[in-house]
């Protein structure tokens, strides 16, 4: 073998040794630095407990503890309420940890900054005003990790950003809703208002999630039924329907007449869910002679109210395709 | 009423930090607590270590709160057993749901370790 070729082998061994040594080096190390956290989490663990249950410990750690702490308060946070998570939050402040966090929603990383904003949450820390800047984040984890922080904060200064993110977008809606939920009743009276928002898709949301509150019928959700977009009309007979309210019967049928089918339809349905039997000679009608959608949601409107009635009426020779549809779908219901 | 020194109460969540505060609390208040991650582990503890009250997570592996639930009413050893749903649904059709499986309290999550012990002592209280 020349000269040349040893010594590019020698060269090649020699790099891979050193790769070698490298790899197992940070391996090494890594190791060394998760079983030195894992010490420090076994050590602060006990105290993090029995601070949460109410003793007098002062929590005060540097280094490793200290991130051990702040991951313990985080984790524990997360599945705790009432007054040891308001505490746990204050604690949290004391020593500096939420300013830590909150300084991770600058990273250059977006997974870091929807780290920092879960944590926020997690923590209880009361940065609702960071939480809706983050809404504004260019990555989507971070703004949908704001707003579950948000929701967990149950701050209704977070509604109105929340659902001007929902009706642009820019938030999962699951989870966006579930925030809204989260922040509860105090969220009512601005949904309330944001019926009023001259943004359509602003209503559209506030209507939606004012039906799945509860609350009663908020007095702008009754009044939007004549609002001038199809799609906040259905919104609005949908959170009609679920909010299950009789005296919304007079609203919600003017609706079976709207100009558009889609309104009609999701009329139809809210009137079965208000078992307003009533109107069932009208909702078969509908099913004989009105277009696709709202013909075929009148046919469905009827099994759920009358199923009975369902039957007598699909069976006639004259009988609409949705009402003979709707009888088989009566078959497979659970 | 039970004495709480000796009450033993089996514990089962898939989230160890859950595990934690439950156990910590309880066993600080005297009761000896049996731990389980998943529904079968929780069905086996039942079975063979006779706890006196039952803490069961809904949403877990291998089984959930509500089929052991179910296994344990058509088991007659430990059909008796108070068992306390926790879970994170609050749905009113949820809590309807665990009712109807059996359950005797439910408690959502997020929840205070001080009203859980508290459940739990008023479901040992209760037992026949």
């Amino acid at each position: 073998m020349s000269g040349p070729l040893v010594q590019i082998s020698l060269a090649m061994v020699a790099f891979n040794l050193l790769l070698t040594l490298a790899v197992v080096g940070f391996r090494f190390v890594g190791s060394a630095r998760r079983t030195r956290y894992q010490e420090a989490v076994d050590r602060v663990k006990p105290m993090v407990l029995a601070w949460i249950d109410g003793d007098d410990i002062d929590l005060d750690f540097e280094g490793i503890e200290r991130q051990a702490l702040s991951d313990l308060l985080a984790r524990y946070g997360k599945v705790i309420h009432g007054e040891a998570r308001d505490e746990l939050a204050e604690l949290a402040k004391k020593r500096g940890i939420t300013a830590e966090i909150e300084a991770g929603l600058c990273r250059r990383a977006g997974w870091r900054r929807a780290a920092a904003a879960y944590r926020l949450g997690d923590i209880g820390a009361e940065a609702t005003d960071v939480l809706i800047d983050a809404l504004g984040d260019k990555d989507r984890r971070v703004r949908n990790a704001a707003t579950r922080s948000l929701g967990r904060s149950e701050d209704p200064a977070a509604v109105e950003p929340l659902v001007l993110a929902l009706a642009r977008g820019e938030i999962a809606r699951a989870v966006g809703g579930q925030a809204l939920l989260d922040i509860g009743s105090a969220a009512a009276p601005q949904l309330d208002a944001l019926m009023l928002s001259p943004e359509p898709g602003v209503r559209a949301v506030a209507a939606e999630l004012l039906g799945r509150m509860a609350m009663g019928i908020a007095p702008n959700l009754a009044t939007a039924i004549d609002d001038p977009v199809p799609s906040v009309r259905v919104a609005v007979a949908r959170a009609l329907g679920r909010l299950g309210s009789r005296s919304a019967a007079t609203v919600i049928s003017d609706l079976l007449n709207d100009p558009v089918p889609y309104v009609r339809a999701a009329a139809a349905t809210a009137i079965a869910e208000l078992g307003m039997r009533e109107y069932i000679w009208r909702l078969i009608d509908m099913a004989q002679e009105d277009e696709f959608l709202p013909a075929a949601a009148a046919a469905k409107a009827v099994g759920m109210l009358a199923p009975e009635v369902l039957v007598a009426s699909g069976f006639r020779f004259e009988a609409s395709p949705h009402l003979r549809e709707a009888i088989d779908l009566l078959a497979v219901r659970p | 009423m039970p004495s709480v020194g000796e009450l033993v109460v089996l514990v089962a969540d898939d989230d160890p930090d859950i595990l934690d505060l439950i156990t910590f609390r309880l066993e600080r208040s005297g009761m000896r607590v049996i731990q389980a991650r998943n529904g079968m582990e929780a069905l086996e503890a039942a079975r063979l270590k006779r706890p006196q009250v039952v803490v069961l997570d809904w949403m877990m592996p291998e089984l959930t709160g509500i089929e052991v639930i179910e296994a344990m009413r058509a088991d007659p050893e430990l059909a008796h057993l108070p068992v306390m749903l926790l879970t994170a649904r609050v749905q009113e059709s949820d809590v309807v749901k665990g009712f109807e499986a059996g359950a005797d309290d439910y408690l959502t999550k997020p929840f205070s370790p001080q009203e859980l012990h508290h459940r739990v002592q008023a479901l040992a209280a209760r037992r026949p």
